[in-house]
């Protein structure tokens, strides 16, 4: 008996069937839109509740975060003696809350910055001191730094940054949570423009409380200005932070034309041996030879 | 910003070599499908029983890699869930090449037909989180060498 033998073969099976059709670079470029755009909004939001919550947090208990950090041993020299002083004068002018106090720090270094941290501590640094014209946009930096911290600007930046910080972590599973990272206090936080423009015209309202006049406001950013303008490859760290536009120094002159804050009175110089104070080894070689 | 950098310029060239790899390879396995293609390699179990043939195992195995763009792809594809297209060319190609190499195989023994054909396949990543995005394809089956000329 005779079988028909079984016949077998192999179909040709067209291609594309088992992979799609779409262009990988052309899924990339639109998933990769879409996720940029989805942790860009959530870090947003998580930085705005961080912020918000943080601002909630009573003074005191910020003034006791800050004193966990190391703060620099203010020596009693005259020209720390003249800066708390000076930030006393324009403290009591500023309407602080109860309970908030200003630190003022000196530090010798020359560096062009001034800035505000926790706690109230405000750091000024010998660099941007040296440049300053007259003690009315000394006190000008001064005001506009203890606006920051009646703003509670400081702590507001750090819990953005902790609640940024805290949502990478979950999302990459590494934990860094340190607050302020390795330099402490001397930190610098991160204020908004919406920050630094409240605390320009703040700081304005003290400034006029203090001498009865706002000459030297404008004449200190423009000179900073300036400043930033004359030496734009190596721009000072201030300016980095307290981005100096036009639009900033125009705010600041609406808002004294409108308050009718005199602009044209006599500014007050700087104490005589102010120079002689921030850098007292040059001025004893001066005067050997 | 070094490493964002580091990690572009890595995609950018992983692209294009990936891209062009793979094509070829696909080249290569459309040219050889043609050609092996009077072999046929069919799933059933029984053996054909009228002739006499000798029966052996018929290997095909091999493992390949997506380069490291179609890897980053794949992640995007686990966030956002359905379809991960830059794995697809990877399966295919690794089944049909090791279809393909078992093929050869056959050939090689004068075989005229593989039966019982099977299909394992295993990823290489176990224990490297997504460091590798490998898979292994085995396919095996049953040749058939004739032990007499076939009549005709």
């Amino acid at each position: 008996m005779k079988h028909n033998p079984p016949t077998f073969s192999n179909p040709e099976i067209p291609e594309g069937i088992n992979v799609s059709k779409a262009h990988p670079m052309a899924t990339f470029i639109k998933l990769f839109s879409v996720l940029v755009i989805i942790l860009g909004l959530s870090a947003w939001l998580l930085g705005r509740s961080g912020e918000y919550l943080a601002a909630l947090i009573p003074f005191q208990k910020e003034a006791r975060l800050a004193s966990s950090y190391d703060l620099p041993n203010d020596s009693e020299t005259e020209i720390q003696r003249y800066l708390e002083s000076l930030s006393k004068k324009i403290s009591d002018k500023s309407n602080l809350p109860n309970g908030m106090t200003i630190h003022i720090h000196y530090i010798d270094e020359d560096i062009e910055n001034a800035f505000a941290t926790l706690g109230g501590h405000i750091f000024l640094y010998k660099g941007l001191l040296d440049k300053l014209p007259n003690e009315n946009s000394l006190s000008m930096t001064i005001a506009h730094e203890i606006a920051h911290v009646k703003h509670r600007d400081p702590i507001r930046s750090l819990g953005q940054g902790v609640a940024i910080s805290t949502g990478l972590a979950i999302l990459l599973g590494s934990a860094n949570l340190n607050l302020l990272g390795s330099a402490g206090l001397y930190t610098q936080l991160k204020f908004s423009r919406e920050m630094e423009t409240l605390a320009d015209q703040d700081g304005l309202k003290a400034l006029f409380q203090v001498y009865g006049h706002v000459k030297g406001a404008t004449t200190l950013f423009k000179l900073l200005g300036d400043l930033a303008e004359g030496d734009k490859i190596k721009t000072p760290t201030f300016f980095e932070t307290h981005p100096l536009s036009q639009d900033r120094i125009n705010t600041i002159q609406n808002l004294a034309n409108k308050n009718r804050w005199a602009q044209d009175k006599a500014i007050t110089p700087l104490p005589q041996d102010f120079k002689h104070w921030l850098n007292p080894t040059e001025y004893q070689k001066n005067e050997q030879e | 910003m070094y490493q964002m950098i580091f990690v572009i310029l890595l995609l950018i060239i992983s692209y294009f070599i990936g891209s062009h790899i793979e094509r070829r390879h696909y080249k290569s396995i459309i040219d050889r499908e043609k050609k092996l293609n009077k072999l046929p390699a069919v799933t059933i179990k029984t053996p054909p029983e009228h002739e006499k043939f000798e029966q052996q195992l018929v290997l095909g195995n091999v493992t390949l890699s997506v380069d490291y763009f179609k890897r980053f792809l794949a992640t995007l594809h686990n966030f956002f869930g359905g379809r991960v297209t830059s794995y697809e060319t990877l399966l295919d190609r690794a089944r049909r090449e090791a279809l393909l190499r078992m093929k050869e195989t056959a050939a090689e023994k004068k075989a005229t037909l593989i039966f019982n054909v099977k299909y394992e396949t295993a990823s290489i990543y176990k224990g490297s989180g997504s460091a590798i995005g490998s898979v292994e394809v085995l396919a095996y089956g049953t040749a058939m060498i004739p032990l007499s000329p076939s009549p005709q």
